[in-house]
């Protein structure tokens, strides 16, 4: 009986995606270090809500400026483009689940880097049952 | 975890930060409380629960023997927690649902509410706002394990459980001074707790039920079922003597309703122990970083090890050193700061003792960010610091240490070499003894939740009990007394 009553909150807990969320929540609160972390905790689950229904501005550890840097990071010389291992490398730096994600192959633009790298993100966040 | 990996580095301010908050409770209680309602929408009931803010509020079963008085450690509770208080039968009949009509109509063909209802009765009365804001204390029920059991199906489960123990004749003694107050209710007792009013006096009844047998019967009926309760609820549970003047009960109820169970959060212990000169402070400091590894901090031996290390600052403090004077505050500071910010010590913890002293020390140790999340004082009678120190003796040829009274040397010929430290003469001893007392009071309103210890124990008792604080976390702080009319 207990085994079952078990895996029914794992299977509630993997629908969900409340391992994700808490994840997610979590690092925001320690990144950020508020001083009330209820209210804070509050606030962004209050964004995630209205992000579920408007599907823009999801509350996520990093934005544009991060990917900037991230990709100056894995291009030093400065070619404008780098490989799908490196593709893969950056997700993993992100804390993004890579097992289902393809890696994709030829050279790797910076403008193609950032529309990959949010649709991911943004998965990442979206942590609600779809 | 795969060894070869390399460790994660989490910066330190996140860890303090999450400790002071107490990010890993809040999130937790969060998950259970998912869990075990599993809503639709999680998201909106986690904002719903987060703004509640009612982690902490109290959650108690009181149960106990029919006159172990239940009733008046709940009322005590109640109004020291600012709790709601209940009864099975203050749910049925403050509640006019459907539910309560269908358990008063069960009473009244004279048979017994089923389980199942009363869970349902619970649950309905313990998600009304008062319980959820200020908490709640069940006196009473469960009666039986398959009370307990539906009420865990329906998602109640109290964060404490009281059971009042006292002896059959005792209790059957008790009961039959029992007098209810036939205007409100109130339970009275004819030579513990008469009334002094009279007209409560007269409106006194003996109850029913109060006779011998009939409480041998219900305590028969009681200690059949409770076995099967407390294996319910195991680790939630603590039994307490209700054999004892009520306010002693009180105060053990209390201490246990405030104590919170064992968290799994991480924490790194940052231990402060102060007291006189020989109450143990060095041993239970090297006990404790053995035990569990964290660093250990001594004052005295860390300004020494400066100096034999001959770094810059041990250049500088060495002339106060050899001349036997206070070495200025700020110079400690910077050394034990190295010390104290070293990754082992962010990542371990610490136990720093031998300071601070003083009140200005202290000040200077929180400004420089290090504010340590246990702190013990030591305490030791100063005839046992004199007893301890002035008769201890070390040899000379084998550096151990001897004591007159409790470890005698072996043989006349070692003691005859026996030759004493210049530091544990009587007056040096005093001296030093003089000047912890001159501090130890500013020290103690300094820190408001030092844990006093009796230190005039066996060492391994003393460390027990430091353990036990260590390892456990805090209790809640009470709630303000309630300023009374």
């Amino acid at each position: 009986m207990a085994a079952v009553l078990e895996m029914e909150a794992e299977e509630y807990l993997q629908e969900n995606r409340i391992p994700e969320l808490i994840n997610n929540l979590t690092s925001l609160l320690l990144y950020h270090r508020p001083e009330r972390p209820r209210e804070f905790l509050i606030k962004q689950l209050e964004k995630l809500k209205y992000a579920r229904l408007s599907d823009v501005d999801y509350p996520c550890l990093f934005d544009d400026s991060n990917l900037d840097a991230i990709f100056g990071i894995l291009d030093p010389a400065g070619q404008g483009y780098i490989t799908g291992t490196q593709y893969m490398e950056a997700l993993k730096t992100l804390g993004i689940d890579v097992r289902n994600v393809e890696e994709p192959g030829g050279k790797i633009t910076l403008e193609l880097f950032k529309h990959g790298m949010r649709i991911q993100l943004k998965s990442a966040c979206a942590t609600f049952k779809s | 975890m795969d060894a070869t990996r390399k460790p994660l580095r989490i910066p330190p301010a996140m860890a303090l930060y999450a400790e002071e908050q107490g990010v890993f409770d809040i999130i937790q209680k969060m998950v259970k409380k998912v869990l075990v309602d599993r809503p639709k929408d999680p998201i909106q009931y986690m904002i719903d629960h987060l703004s509640n803010d009612n982690d902490d509020v109290p959650r108690v079963f009181i149960l106990g023997p029919p006159a172990s008085g239940k009733h008046t450690m709940a009322k005590l509770l109640c109004k020291r927690l600012n709790a709601t208080h209940l009864t099975p039968e203050s749910v049925l009949s403050s509640d006019v649902s459907l539910l309560a009509k269908e358990a008063q109509s069960y009473r009244d063909k004279g048979q017994e509410v089923p389980d199942e209802l009363w869970a349902k009765l619970m649950q309905q009365r313990l998600s009304k706002v008062d319980c959820i804001k200020r908490g709640w204390i069940l006196e009473g029920f469960p009666k039986t394990r398959e009370q307990a059991l539906k009420l865990q199906m329906a998602g109640i489960c109290p964060d404490h459980l009281v059971v009042l123990d006292a002896p059959d004749i005792v209790l059957i003694e008790r009961n039959m001074g029992k007098r209810i107050d036939t205007a409100n209710g109130e339970v009275y007792h004819t030579t513990f707790d008469w009334p002094s009013d009279p007209t409560v006096q007269r409106n006194l009844v003996e109850p029913e039920g109060i006779s011998e047998e009939e409480t041998g019967l219900r305590l028969i009926e009681y200690h059949r079922n409770i076995p099967g309760i407390l294996r319910t609820y195991p680790k939630t549970s603590k039994k307490i003597n209700a054999d004892q003047p009520y306010m002693d009960v009180f105060s053990q109820v209390l201490t246990f309703v405030l104590s919170k169970p064992r968290s799994l959060a991480p924490h790194t212990p940052r231990i402060l122990l102060y007291g006189p000169p020989g109450s143990g402070r060095s041993l239970q400091a090297s006990l404790l970083a053995q035990k569990y590894g964290i660093v250990n901090i001594c004052c005295g031996q860390v300004l020494k090890e400066a100096v034999a290390d001959q770094t810059k600052l041990g250049e500088v403090i060495q002339p106060y050193i050899e001349n036997d004077q206070q070495v200025p505050d700020n110079l400690v500071l910077k050394i034990l700061t190295e010390h104290l910010s070293s990754l082992e010590s962010a990542t371990h913890g610490w136990v720093l003792h031998g300071f601070p002293r003083d009140t200005d020390q202290a000040a200077l140790l929180k400004d420089a960010g290090f504010v340590p999340n246990r702190v013990f004082s030591l305490d030791l009678s100063d005839d046992v610091v004199i007893e301890r120190l002035s008769l201890c003796m070390t040899d000379p040829v084998s550096g151990e240490r001897y004591h007159d009274i409790y470890k005698p040397a072996p043989s006349s010929e070692v003691h005859e070499r026996l030759q004493q430290n210049p530091r544990h003469s009587e007056q040096r001893v005093q001296a030093r003894l003089d000047m912890y007392h001159a501090n130890a009071e500013e020290l103690d309103e300094f820190y408001p939740d030092v844990i006093h210890i009796n230190a005039d124990q066996d060492p391994y008792t003393v460390f027990e009990f430091i353990e036990s604080y260590t390892v456990s976390p805090l209790p809640r702080p009470l709630p303000e007394e309630p300023t009374s009319p």
